[in-house]
């Protein structure tokens, strides 16, 4: 299946979360934090810190550890 | 009766819906991850297990022979509540469901200590770095550290090795040495899993240090070296001892903090435990909370892992299926043999590991002044003083008011303890139980979108 980050069209093989599939391809840093404007990644990776929010289909603060990639989606990622 | 509503799809939600549908019971099992497992049993799409693989897939196999049990993955409960003994849940597509009888499986999750650098990205939990891995392979890192307290953190390292990480220490706060040898005499078969997980560390030449702890992590934007300390019994730093290694990611643990946010909406009755203060939900020797007709297994009625869990689980299976008439007492019975004793055995043990692996006041010391405490709304420590010694904050409530803490959107899951901890030492107590229990007050468990909330409202 094709998903887009940040508008570039990437294959992806299998069914996996958002935040696994950023992490494969070197993509640690998936935010910058709203007053001070520093990086943030994974922390807890079973949806509970929501620090690895990401903007999925337009719709802001998608945690990317719990949500599953699928077709055509669209993930804007801060860096 | 309406079918029963499990709250968690881990061993302990799968347990119980076992022993429902083994009475003849419906029920439905409601869980954020996709596939059931918790976070145990995590695994991807083509569910492979490094080791204990058989007990998921028994329990799988048989609630998939039982078309009564239906499995909604992939959703998230964001409310919860019970009025006239009835339970209800909303979920976060826009439905909801209600029945007199409820199973909280709702398990635990990291508990994390902050430290100079924890938001870096690279900085990860100890569950976390197991859950990428379990989930689709995926590394935190090529070289890393695992640190914290516990015995958790042993097949996080093993599994990591195992994945081809080089991982360049474990790191254990507690003086635990001795500890090891006592493990056998309470319960061989965790022995026999130490001994594995020691086994792979070794022959990895992967160095154990008791009573280390990462005391900082430092990088241009991502983790690129830790700070790493000897500490005394109290987690002190001790003098002299401070050693900086390269390393590209690290996973820490604390040992886990029960997910009692729907318990608390529920309004179930908790405790708090005796030895780590944390909250856990009250349950009689059914696994029936104050609540008649809501049930509580696994870790949120006390961290005890999976062979607890499996147990807890069963009995209240069987409580349910007795109050839903479905079976007689004396049938109950016959289906409980064991259980009780198996249940308060591992019980005792899960609170002699958490006496040994206990996070002691000592770690407050490697904490700078502008070291994030609440990692959503970005409080510093120092930030968190100035509102005890200069803005007059007198209670945990007030300072996270005054100060945001815990306010952000994890809603204080991560930092709600430390919060409470950091608060009462500053202000020359200790956190009270009403504080600690205010922690896991989430009215909406989960954020959700309008057009949700709207389709909830027709």
């Amino acid at each position: 299946m094709k998903v887009f980050v940040n508008g570039a069209e990437i294959e992806a093989t299998e069914s996996e979360n958002v935040g696994t599939f950023l992490l494969k391809r070197r993509q640690q840093v998936l935010r910058m934090t709203r007053f001070e404007g520093n990086p943030r990644g994974m922390f807890c990776g079973i949806g509970v810190c929501f620090d690895c929010i990401v903007t999925i289909d337009g719709i802001a603060n998608q945690r990317a550890c719990i949500t599953q990639l699928r077709e055509g989606m669209r993930i804007e990622v801060t860096s | 009766m309406s079918r029963t509503i499990i709250i968690g799809g881990g061993p302990a939600g799968m347990s119980a819906a076992v022993e429902i549908a083994r009475a003849g019971g419906d029920a439905i099992i409601i869980d954020s991850n996709p596939r059931l497992g918790g976070q145990y049993w995590r695994h991807g799409t083509d569910a492979k297990f490094s080791h204990d693989g058989e007990r998921f897939f028994a329990l799988q196999d048989e609630i998939s022979r039982h078309p009564e049990i239906e499995i909604r993955g992939g959703s998230q409960v964001w409310r919860a509540s019970y009025q006239d003994g009835v339970a209800s849940v909303w979920l976060n597509d826009g439905t909801s469901l209600a029945s007199e009888t409820l199973l909280i499986a709702t398990g635990a999750y990291d508990r994390s200590l902050p430290f100079p650098g924890w938001d870096l990205p690279g900085s990860m939990t100890a569950g976390g770095a197991q859950a990428l891995l379990k989930a689709s392979g995926a590394l935190l890192g090529r070289a890393v550290f695992v640190a914290g307290t516990g015995p958790f953190l042993l097949p996080v390292a093993a599994s990591l090795v195992e994945a081809g990480v080089k991982v360049l220490g474990v790191l254990e706060a507690n003086r635990v040495n001795g500890w090891i040898n006592h493990l056998g005499a309470v319960d061989f078969s965790k022995m026999k899993d130490a001994a594995r997980y020691f086994k792979i560390l070794a022959t990895a030449k992967v160095p154990i240090r008791i009573g280390y702890a990462i005391i900082e992590a430092r990088g241009d934007g991502r983790v690129e070296e830790v700070v790493i300390a000897k500490v005394d019994r109290h987690f002190a730093v001790k003098p002299g001892s401070i050693e900086v290694h390269k390393c590209d990611a690290i996973a820490t643990g604390w040992g886990f903090t029960p997910d009692l946010t729907l318990a608390h909406s529920l309004g179930v009755t908790t405790d708090i435990d005796a030895i780590d203060r944390s909250v856990v939900v009250h349950v009689d020797a059914f696994q029936e909370t104050s609540q008649h007709g809501v049930f509580a297994a696994g870790e949120s009625t006390g961290v005890g892992g999976v062979d607890l869990a499996l147990i807890e689980g069963r009995v209240a299976g069987i409580a349910i299926a007795v109050q839903r008439g479905l079976i007689s007492t004396m049938d109950a019975k016959n289906r409980s043999v064991g259980l009780a004793q198996e249940r308060s055995r591992i019980r005792k043990f899960a609170q002699a590991l958490l006496s040994v692996y206990k996070i002691r006041e000592g770690w407050r010391s490697w904490l700078h002044p502008e070291t994030i405490i609440c990692r959503c709304e970005e409080v510093t420590f120092a930030q968190v003083r100035n509102v005890v010694h200069d803005l007059g904050a007198s209670d945990v409530r007030t300072a996270k008011l005054l100060s945001r803490c815990g306010m952000g959107m994890c809603q204080g899951r991560v930092c709600g303890r430390i919060v409470a901890d950091v608060v009462g030492a500053e202000i020359g107590r200790s956190a009270t139980d009403d504080e600690l229990r205010g922690i896991h007050n989430r009215p909406i468990a989960h954020p959700i979108s309008l057009a949700t909330l709207a389709k909830q409202g027709q």
